[in-house]
Formats: C-alpha cells, structure tokens, sequence
C-alpha cells in the first residue's frame, strides 16, 4: 500500500505541477497587443469603419471575415510591409493602397497616385499623389513617404525579393543598392504632391512596372527609425489601407485588423474585423470551411472539394506558368545537346498528364503565358523525339548516357503538381535515355553543399501585368531574375538582350515590340534552357459571399476596401 | 545528494556544449543558407537573389564569419543568458521558446498522465486475464492503435468530430489548458504511448506472478487486490517508470504532428519552424532546450528508482 501511496503522491504531483504550469502560462502566450485603431483615431472616431459607412444592401448584418494565411509547407506568420514576396502580400492591400493598381480586366487604376504622365521617350515619369490620401494617424502621404520607402527597400539588407525589377532602372537605384549612396537620386520630389522618376532608359511601362502592393508606400520615418518592427501594432505603424492591425500574436499565430477611423478614399470599408490564423495545412482548412469556421484561405483547398465548394474555386486571372529551368552553366547541362536530349526525351503531353492529371491546367507550347496579349500563335518549339533526344546526347563532349555526370534535379518545394512532373520527367529520360544517375531533392538546400550544382529547378515566371515583352525580359535577358539566377546559372545571350532592350523602349501598344518579344522568344527556346510542364490554374480560394474578394495578377487582393459579407 | 547533482550538473554542462558545437557545425556545413532560404520562401517567381543582398544581409546577421567566429559569438552570447535574434521573425528567440515550451509541456504532462491512468490498470486486467478474451481484447487493441500513425488518426477524428458529428469545431491556436479544444489533441497523444504502458505493465506483472512471494502471497489467503497493489506493482513500475520517463520526455519535447494538425503553438511546431526555415537561432535554441529536457528527465527517472525499489541506490 505504502508503495501506491507513493505512486499516487507522485501522480499527484505531476498533475498539481501541469495545473500550476497551466495557471502561471494562463492562455498561452502573451496576449495580441493593444489595439492601435483606439490610439491613432481622433476621440470619438473609434467607431470608424462599418459602423460609419453604408452596407449595401444585400450585405449580412455581421460584418467578420475570418481568413485561414499561409501557403502550403509555408512557416511564415507576418504582416512586414516591405518584403517583396512573401504570404504576408496578398494581404498588404488591406493595410497599405498600393501606387497604382491593375483591376480583375487588368485595366490601371490610381491609388496612392491619381495620375502619371511620362515624356515621349519613356525617360521620365512624372507621379502625382491623391490629395485625400492620408495616414491613419491623420497626416498626409507626401511624395518624400514614396521616395524613402523606396530608398529604404533598394538598400542591400533589407531584404526586399524584387526591388531590382520594379525601380531597377530609376538613376541612384544602383548606386543605393551598392551603398555608395543613400538616396535615389533619380526620384525628385516636385513639390507637395508631385514626384518625378527618371530613367537609365526608355521604360514605356514603368507605371505598370510599379502597380503592384509590393511596393506600397509607408510611413518613411517610422521604418526607417525600426525597419524590422515599425509595423507591429504596438507601435502604432500609420497605414494608408482601408484596415489596421489591431493584434498581432507571432505566438499564438493569430491577428485581428480593424477599420482605419481615416481611411480616405470614397468607398468603404465595410467590414467591423478581418481575423486572421495562420493555417497552411489544406486539409484542414477544408475541415474548417465544411464546418463554417472560414471564409477564405491563402492556400487552395484539395481538388476533391470542388463539387462541395465550387466558389471556393473560381479561376482568377494570373500571369505564370510551372516549368524546369535547365542550368546552363553546370556540367554536364552546359552543354546544349545535353539540354536538347533532355528536353526532347520527354513526351510533353504525358508530362502535362502528371503534372495535372485531374485537367486542372492547360498545357503550354511557348515561354509566354497565354493569357498575355503578345504570343506566337504558331509556336510548338519541343516536340518528343527520342531517338532525336538520343543523337543529341552522342553528339554531346559525352557521348552517351554513360559518360555523363550525375544530374540534380529539384522542384523547389512540397507541392504534388510539381513533384509529379518532375518524377514523371526522371522516368522519361531513365526510358528514353538510360538516364538513371540523377539525384532528386524537394529543396535545393537538400543538396547540402552541392546546391550549386544545381542542373534543373522549376519556378514559374511571374510578372503582375500583362506585358510580354517584361515577361520574356524576367526570363531570358542577361539581368533577368530567372536568367541572371541559380536557376538558369546566369544565362546570357547578347541577341536576346538587344532584341529586348530594344522591345521596353517601345511604346505598349506598337506592334514592333510584340514582334521584338517573340523573336527573342524563338532564339531563347533555341537554346533548351526549359522544360515546360503545364500552366496551372490559381483559384481565388474565397466563399462567394464574401462579395467584392478579388484576387488579379497582382499577388494582393484587388480594392480590398470593397469587401463585404453577402447575407447567406 | 549534492555530490550526485553537482557532478551530474557538470555532466549536463559538458553535454550542452558538446551538442551546441556539434549541432551548429551541421546547420553550418550542411543545413543551407537562411538568407537565400528567406528569399526562396516567398511566393516564387521571379525573386531576386542577388550577390549584393545575400552579403549583406548575411554581415547583417553576423553569417558572413567564419564558423570558430560565429560558434564562440554564440556560445559566448549563450552564457550572458542571450539566445539571439530569429532571423525571420526578428525576434528574441527565447522571448519564442517561452511562450511555446510551457504549452507542450502542459500538454505532454496531461497526456502522459493520461496514459498511465490508463494503461497500468490495463495491463493489470490484462495480465490478470492472461490468455482470455478480455487480454486479447487490451493487447489486440493495443496493437491495432499502435499500428496506426498519429497523422492518420488526427485528421480522422477531427473529420469524424467536426463534420460527421459535428460535436465539435476544428481546434485552433492556445486557449489554456482548461478550453475544451485541448480535449482531442490530448487523447490522441495519450493514445500514443498507451499500448507500450499496458504491454510493459503486463509482461512485468506476467514474470512477478510466477514468482514463489506471490504464490506464497496467495497461499496466505490475501485477495487479489492485496496481492497486485502490494506485492506485485512495486516490481512492475520500474520497467514502466523508465518508459514513462522516455515518453514524456518526448511529448514534451515537441509533438510535432498534433501541433501541426490542431495548430497548437508549442515546442514542437517552432522546431519545425526553426528547420524549414533554416533559421539558426531557433534551431540552436529548440535542440538545447530539447538536450535540456532529455537530461533533466532522465535525472528524474533515475531519481525514481530507488523511491520504487530501496535495493536500487543512486551509487
């Protein structure tokens, strides 16, 4: 007896031990911080927002959008303005308006600026701001808020993924990113409300180039006093969106946003909270939305709940496709009869079956994404030809499958589309070609140190308006984001860049630059530096009560301020 | 006493550091870059990586040294009682590991308690039973549970309970420990070790029955209660306590899988964090704590021996 005794007592103990760890933890981590909208608003403008303005009419009396971040396998719970990338920028149009922005029928439309002009060589852009447009503690977003915002995100160590492709070609910029300045010197602040841009070159789509909530104007001063912090909401960060952070737990992984009480534009916003959970898991964002408990999600939901939720899956329009991107600087891919007899090993449609075996895509037969307003109608650059694939390895320095280093191969993340097709290729050239010495890794760090071996890795080409002469640019010009990169291992064809160069002085519409843009194209497929496996479809990942959720080009939501909750 | 905690404080000490030399040497030779990791991870498509940027962001957090440099920096910041920053959440990391480390600990304390409620008086009936239905039944069941992973059986339950039952919401986040929400993700984790806690509780009761005190022990005339509660469970809870001890050890030390299901934001989920994003503080940070639990665990249970059986002495 003594013995349970004992036993009991130490059970006890453990449990008496769990309870106090549980009183002294109380809910967990410490609670979202203190609400910003009651210390930025004016007294008696806490009920800014909804409560203000006119529901339509069709709208829900409770106006709560409960939204599952986080893309698959992402770990990332943020809400940093300035990253450039990330899952935190579908959502940055709720918090800050972009400088222009593209609609659902990619037309321009204004927002932080409400007009843009340029001189007739494309040299010099001139932007002016709203002059509603204000911050959420009340003043006024000045030209100098939009120059050191993008001062601050050229700087080498901010960590912003695109700035290159955005402002890239503004005079400073380079010298910014170089730290032998500390200022754009190419962006002049015109007087209270006008800024003007000058270009190294002609740039007839610089404003679109801009249109995006990547590059979101913030309050300079307050970044640049803490870049790293200025934005939680226990900083009181102004914004220019129609909504603020109220709370933000990295912990509890968890935030509320609320109206902003000087939100300046003429509509909205409705809703009285956006709650957001980080959730990245797709199954269980379908359990939660099977049992209402979400009304939008970053990440898709799985193919098999579209027949329950075939809102939840309306397309959306976006610009970028899946494909490999074959190293042309590693052995043995440096060679282009290696790049050509993997290539031609394959039977493309059976790879678009792999990739998306449930029609969830559409295949592609070019580098430019259909959906753009310049592409070869003709086009079929690589056709399935075996013995073709065969000659072109024996022509290679190898002069067979035996003599070839080993290939490393990687899709670059979890997602099954991309896992699929890259196996789906590996069996094509172990049939094809008796390729068999090729190591597969989810993530080029899987490599270890070998990761810049690299020989194929898949990305998409992503651009956020619908300009193929830039698309081709992003994938084929020496400075590129994907030639210039591992992916392509710095790839550089100085008849393409001419073809191209030439192609973004031209005027948007001039048909010269379309037929500059497709010559380009052919020499780059000329040159086997890609593997296309399949356009995918991106889907809006929203119940069709959420009225006004529209998603574009762009990776942020479209005019946010007019979302509201239908009665359902 | 303090002789054996002092020299096994010198052990834990020697043992930390080895595993924070060790454990840095392999992110920095072979778990790849954080800085070019925070720029892949953004949604892809055209991400510049550029030579500028990655340098100087890497000097921005002292990446850009040599590993004796950065190793002796940490470990020199570690003993001022200094984790460092997260370098993607720009965060103290120990400010992360508080908040995380207490939530699985509740949780893996109430499971392992819930585990052994239920599993000695399991394999008490078991081993009482021996060979009948009612054994075969425990042990059978037992097995059957043991056979099915943990990411299958929580995504089922949470499907079954929330949409076929719809008895329940799909759990999310920390509530405390008294929320309803915690119910699921305990059982499912006490369901884990359970079939280890009934079949080491009966194959020791099994081997103590035959010995000659208990048929001694019955010859007396004592019941069966008296007979397992006094002369038979001293002998069974030293297997079972040294199990007990590894189980809880590692339902603290982070279930991953649970808190990656329920969304449950503890040690577990901010190890797998610190992995997929290379993010070498926190990394460092859950590998000590998790060292830490280990050691301080097996302490306990080599502390419990001798309470369970006086022959045992801690020399």
């Amino acid at each position: 007896m003594r013995l349970l005794a004992r036993s009991w007592k130490a059970l006890s103990l453990l449990v008496v031990f769990t309870l106090l760890l549980a009183a002294c933890n109380g809910a967990g981590p410490a609670a979202p911080a203190a609400p910003a909208a009651e210390e930025a608003a004016p007294a008696g403008d806490t009920a800014a927002g909804a409560a203000s303005v006119t529901l339509p009419a069709d709208a829900a009396p409770e106006q709560i959008l409960r939204i599952n971040t986080g893309s698959t396998g992402s770990a990332s719970f943020t809400f940093f303005p300035l990253g450039g990338g990330g899952d935190q920028q579908s959502w940055m149009p709720l918090l800050y308006v972009p400088p222009l922005y593209f609609d659902v029928n990619l037309e321009l439309q204004p927002g932080i600026f409400d007009s843009w002009e340029s001189s007739e060589d494309f040299t010099t852009w001139t932007f002016t701001i709203d002059p509603r447009a204000q911050w959420s503690d009340g003043t006024p977003i000045t030209p100098a808020d939009v120059k050191n915002t993008w001062t601050i995100a050229a700087a080498p160590d901010s960590g912003h993924g695109r700035i290159t492709q955005y402002i890239g070609n503004v005079e400073g910029f380079t010298a910014v990113r170089e730290q032998t300045a500390e200022e754009i010197t190419g962006i002049t602040l015109v007087d209270e409300s006008t800024l003007q841009i000058k270009l190294t070159k002609p740039d007839a789509v610089f404003h679109w180039r801009i249109a995006t909530t990547h590059m979101n104007p913030v309050k300079a001063e307050q970044a640049a006093a803490d870049l790293e912090n200025f934005w939680l909401p226990e900083n009181n960060p102004a914004v220019s969106g129609p909504y603020m952070l109220e709370s933000y737990s990295p912990d509890l992984q968890e935030a509320t946003l609320v109206p902003n009480p000087n939100w300046w534009m003429d509509e909205g916003p409705y809703l009285d909270r956006i709650e957001f959970r980080f959730q990245p898991d797709p199954e269980t964002t379908s359990v939660m939305l099977q049992n209402d408990q979400v009304d939008a999600s970053l990440a898709g939901i799985p193919l098999a709940m579209q027949a329950a939720f075939p809102d939840y899956f309306r397309p959306i329009k976006a610009f970028g496709f899946n494909t490999l991107w074959i190293n042309t600087a590693n052995e043995p891919t440096a060679d282009k009869n290696v790049r050509q007899a993997l290539v031609q090993a394959v039977d493309h449609e059976a790879l678009f079956k792999a990739a998306f075996p449930q029609g969830d895509g559409s295949m592609a037969n070019q580098i430019i994404d259909p959906d753009l307003p310049c592409i070869d109608a003709a086009a079929n650059f690589y056709t399935f030809d075996a013995a073709a694939a065969k000659a072109a390895l024996a022509a290679s320095p190898y002069g067979g499958v035996e003599n070839l280093p080993k290939l490393r191969v990687t899709p670059r993340g979890s997602s099954v589309t991309n896992n699929q097709a890259v196996q789906a290729a590996m069996e094509f050239w172990r049939q094809n070609l008796g390729l068999e010495n090729i190591e597969f890794q989810e993530q080029p760090d899987g490599f270890g140190q070998d990761s810049t071996l690299i020989n194929m890795s898949r990305d998409d080409v992503v651009i956020r308006f619908p300009d193929s002469a830039t698309y081709m640019w992003v994938a084929a010009h020496t400075n590129g984001a994907i030639a210039s990169s591992e992916m392509l291992g710095g790839y550089s064809n100085p008849e393409i860049d001419a073809l191209l160069d030439e192609a973004l002085s031209l005027a948007a519409d001039d048909p010269r630059r379309c037929e500059l843009t497709l010559d380009a194209q052919r020499l780059f497929m000329a040159d086997y530096p890609t593997l296309m496996f399949g356009v995918g479809v991106d889907t809006i990942n929203a119940r069709d009560y959420v009225a006004g959720y529209e998603k574009g080009p762009d990776v942020g939501l479209i005019a946010p301020w007019r979302i509201y909750i239908k009665a359902h | 006493m303090i002789s054996y905690l002092l020299s096994r404080i010198f052990r834990w000490v020697t043992g930390l550091l080895l595993v924070a030399v060790v454990s840095y040497a392999m992110m920095f030779y072979g778990a790849g870059d954080p800085i070019k990791r925070m720029f892949l991870d953004m949604e892809q498509g055209g991400v510049e990586v550029d030579a500028n940027a990655l340098a100087a962001l890497r000097a921005k957090y002292g990446l850009d040294r040599s590993f004796p440099e950065q190793v002796t920096t940490y470990l020199s910041n570690l003993v001022q009682g200094d984790w460092g920053t997260s370098i993607r959440e720009r965060r103290p990391v120990w400010d992360m590991v508080q908040a995380r480390l207490p939530i699985s600990m509740q949780i893996g304390l109430v499971a392992t308690v819930l585990s052994i409620g239920l599993g000695i008086p399991l394999g008490i009936v078991a081993a009482s039973h021996h060979n009948r239905w009612l054994d075969q039944t425990i042990v059978g069941s037992g097995v059957f549970i043991n056979a099915i992973p943990i990411f299958v059986t929580a995504p089922i339950l949470l499907l079954f309970l929330v949409v076929g039952l719809e008895i329940m919401d799909v759990p999310f986040g920390w509530k405390g420990l008294f929320h309803s929400q915690v119910i699921l993700p305990v059982i499912i984790l006490a369901l884990g070790p359970l079939p280890t806690i009934v079949r080491q509780t009966r194959a020791a009761l099994l081997e103590v029955m035959s010995q000659d005190y208990i048929r001694t022990a019955r010859a007396k005339g004592l019941t069966r209660w008296l007979i397992v509660s006094r002369h038979m469970l001293r002998p069974v809870l030293i297997p079972v306590t040294t199990s007990v001890g590894l189980i809880l050890i590692s339902l603290v030390n982070g279930a991953l899988f649970i808190e990656l299901i329920f969304s449950i934001p503890g040690f577990g989920k901010l190890t797998i964090q610190g992995v997929q994003q290379v993010d070498y503080p926190v990394i460092m940070a859950t590998v000590l704590v998790g060292a830490l639990i280990v050691m301080v665990g097996n302490m306990l249970i080599d502390l419990a021996y001798p309470l369970l059986d006086p022959r045992i002495t801690r020399s």
